[in-house]
């Protein structure tokens, strides 16, 4: 963020397009995961030159604060108001900064329908600047800073420039003569235009498939997991992890909250409440990822939900083609829009009451609006009219005004009903804490809100009378409930004999 | 004939049986004061790491079932205050193998040698002893704001583990806390929103954090279970005090 604020700094002083395309690539390399979008749209509007005469007005007239509040109306999350304190996990990827350009390697791609080793083929060192290339940008320079009125040109100068750069030259090939080192040969790279597109390509693994054969394979497949026929996922080993990378690259999984980044100078100073914070977060973090992992598990080890998460996923499905479709109008650039979360909440299937359908309704449209909201702020502002964007905003809020009706009346399939167990118990992501789902909601009523009628309690409504202190019964006895977890009940629950609704 | 007639009469000590009984009272009460100095002194220990760890402090409630603890802090912008009932902890089904594996310093012969026997838990034990629940109560109090939140959770002692039920606001603390039984009616009729499950996972997730860093987590279901022990030990002296009071 602090670097997007520079950025913008930058274009209300009149910086260079370089410089900003520069802290732009900085921003990326540094895998703040910032918008995309946001990127792609900033460098639209002021980098690519596409709109020059607007970017000079905006150039001239724009104040910091008038950024401010288009940034703001534009990219709700992307506030300047630090007053507003925002919390969202993303997960970070190492900073490629400290590995040099020679040994980033390609170890495999993939080109067509299969993969591609290239062995060591690496990014080609940055091509020396012939003395006439050197020339001609002291020549560009000059002519640069004439047209600001603060330079002269001075031939001597060009040739003193020239002239030094040989010698440092000089001095670098003696160093390396001095110590004998040998540049070794690089081995030769495969060149790309033999291989993108698969068919020329010598290979001795495909030499014998027919071309057809070849023309016909694709890359990837879809992966659709609901349609596998194993009962249980296929959850890797804990210990193994995978490795994309060099060992100079930290693959481990870490989440960073986007809207708390920490600098690197920052992180010097941490002190041990941060230390303990910081432990506190990761154990949080790989809790989190435990309790999605049984929901996940659980979801695809029984039938009901695995069908159930079918159809809302599906349906889901639908709105983010449309709005892929509006996004490519606008932008002109295909979006495959993922859902963020593919779980159902449990409790709509353990309790059948209006309270829970309408909670599901609300969890339901938080979660679409969470999905596509960055994708329809961006068509919304590429709309050519204020009104367009109203209208094609009311459509796309009916669309999902239908999409949870329909979720609502299909799912659940089914209700979970036993007299064996009072309550259904999962685990919570937050340690001390679980989670307690009522299939006898007449306990719980006994147990929180008219427990005095089981026992024979008599409320006096006396206006000095004392009943209890801050609502709590006093209640002698402890609470026994029949509880199970989920896995369990649904287990052993002859489901297919209930009646469907 | 004069005929004289003999009347006695002697005084019924009713007395003789009330001393009796004071006089068990007061060996008793004799009894349980030299030894409970003791195990006060070692159970004090036990909990008061919490009420040190957290700045929690202890709101004496003598001849009541229901305990209370209270933090402040944010310049006693907020308070907390959490409500437990003694009687239910105390009335747990005691699991001698279950009390004796959590608490491993105080290893009974007869333990010892059911180990020896057989090294596994019984797990059968265990899950009777996991259906039985605690209610506590969570109070939240933004005193600047004259404002309240409060949680209503159960606890499951043998786990250490909480279970929000439901999560209530009040307009004003009065509203929250008030003994009287008009203002326990109109908590009563209040809507307490949806039971907690019924949530979106992200807003159980924020709430359970919030009530995890102010100190809702396993020490505090270790604390409620020996505060329990011993303030209803504590009840049990003040109540042979007042029956030898009455007795003698």
């Amino acid at each position: 963020m602090i670097l997007l604020c520079q950025i913008l700094r930058l274009r209300l002083k009149g910086t260079s397009n370089g410089l900003i395309q520069r802290s732009l690539v900085a921003l990326n390399s540094r895998n703040y995961h910032c918008s995309s979008l946001f990127l792609q749209e900033y460098k639209d509007k002021f980098i690519t030159g596409a709109d020059t005469s607007k970017e000079k007005k905006v150039n001239s007239k724009l104040t910091q604060d008038k950024l401010q509040k288009i940034t703001h109306k534009k990219y709700g999350a992307f506030t300047f108001d630090n007053s507003i304190q925002k919390s969202f996990l993303v997960p970070r990827v190492a900073s490629t900064e400290d590995i040099p350009s020679h040994e980033v390697q390609v170890d495999g791609l993939f080109a067509g329908y299969r993969p591609l080793f290239l062995g060591e083929s690496s990014i080609k060192r940055r091509r020396k600047a012939s003395p006439l290339d050197k020339f001609f940008h002291s020549v560009e320079t000059h002519t640069r800073n004439r047209e600001s009125g603060k330079s002269t040109l001075g031939i001597q100068d060009i040739i003193d420039n020239l002239r030094k750069d040989h010698e440092e030259e000089n001095l670098e090939i003696e160093e390396h003569s001095d110590k004998n080192t040998k540049v070794e040969p690089r081995k030769p790279v495969i060149p790309w235009d033999a291989s993108v597109s698969g068919i020329f390509y010598k290979d001795q693994s495909f030499k014998n498939v027919p071309k057809h054969v070849m023309n016909k394979l694709k890359p990837y497949k879809v992966y659709l997991p609901v349609k596998k026929t194993s009962s249980e996922p296929q959850v890797g080993h804990e210990l193994i992890v995978m490795n994309v990378h060099n060992s100079k690259v930290d693959d481990k999984p870490e989440m960073v909250d986007f809207y708390n980044l920490k600098t690197p100078s920052q992180s010097q100073f941490i002190n041990e409440h941060d230390t303990n914070r910081l432990t506190w977060r990761k154990e949080l973090i790989a809790a989190r990822k435990k309790y999605y992992e049984e929901f996940t598990k659980l979801t695809y080890s029984h039938k009901f939900l695995r069908n159930d998460l079918k159809i809302y996923k599906n349906n889901l499905e639908k709105l983010n083609r449309f709005l892929s479709k509006e996004f490519y109008k606008a932008r002109k650039i295909h979006l495959s829009i993922s859902l963020a979360e593919n779980q159902i909440p449990l409790v709509i299937y353990v309790n059948n009451s209006i309270a829970s359908r309408s909670s599901f309704r609300r969890i339901l449209r938080s979660r679409i609006y969470t999905n596509i909201y960055p994708i329809l702020k961006t068509i919304l502002n590429n709309c050519p009219s204020e009104e367009y964007a109203q209208i094609f905003e009311e459509k796309v809020k009916f669309k999902i005004k239908m999409l949870v009706y329909n979720l609502s009346r299909k799912i659940p399939s089914v209700y979970f009903r036993s007299s064996d167990v009072d309550c259904l118990v999962e685990y919570s992501p937050i340690r001390p804490f679980k989670r307690m789902f009522w299939v006898s909601l007449q306990k719980r009523r006994t147990i929180f809100k008219e427990r005095n009628i089981n026992r024979e309690y008599v409320l006096k409504n006396y206006r000095n009378y004392s009943v209890t202190r801050s609502s709590i019964r006093y209640m002698r006895y402890p609470i026994s409930l029949y509880c199970d977890d989920f896995n369990n009940a649904f287990s052993n629950w002859p489901f297919y004999d209930q009646s469907f609704y | 004939m004069n005929q004289s007639r003999c009347f006695s009469y002697s005084a019924i000590n009713f007395n003789h049986t009330s001393q009796k009984v004071g006089q068990i009272l007061n060996s008793e009460i004799k009894v349980e004061t030299e030894l409970s100095d003791e195990q006060n002194n070692i159970e004090n220990d036990s909990f008061n790491d919490y009420l040190n760890k957290f700045n929690f402090k202890v709101i004496e409630s003598p001849k009541k079932n229901l305990a209370q603890i209270e933090r402040s802090f944010d310049n006693d912008n907020e308070t907390i205050k959490i409500f437990f009932d003694v009687a239910q902890v105390a009335n747990l089904p005691y699991d001698a193998q279950m009390m004796e594996n959590n608490n491993p310093n105080t290893e009974s012969p007869s333990a010892m040698e059911s180990n020896e026997n057989n090294s596994e838990p019984l797990n059968d034990d265990f899950d009777s002893m996991a259906d039985n629940f605690a209610n506590v109560k969570v109070v939240v109090l933004k005193n600047k704001l004259d404002s309240a939140v409060s949680f209503e959770l159960l606890m499951n002692l043998d786990e250490g583990s909480f279970f929000i039920d439901s999560v209530t606001p009040f307009d004003s603390i009065d509203d929250a806390l008030n003994e009287s039984a008009e203002v326990e009616l109109k908590r009563e009729l209040t809507y307490q929103g949806p039971p907690f499950s019924n949530l979106d996972s992200d807003l159980q997730d924020a709430l359970e954090i919030y009530l995890e860093n102010r100190g809702i987590n396993e020490e505090l279901a270790t604390f409620i279970g020996s505060y329990s022990e011993f303030k209803e030990n504590n009840e049990y002296i003040s109540w042979l005090k007042q029956m030898e009071q009455f007795f003698n």
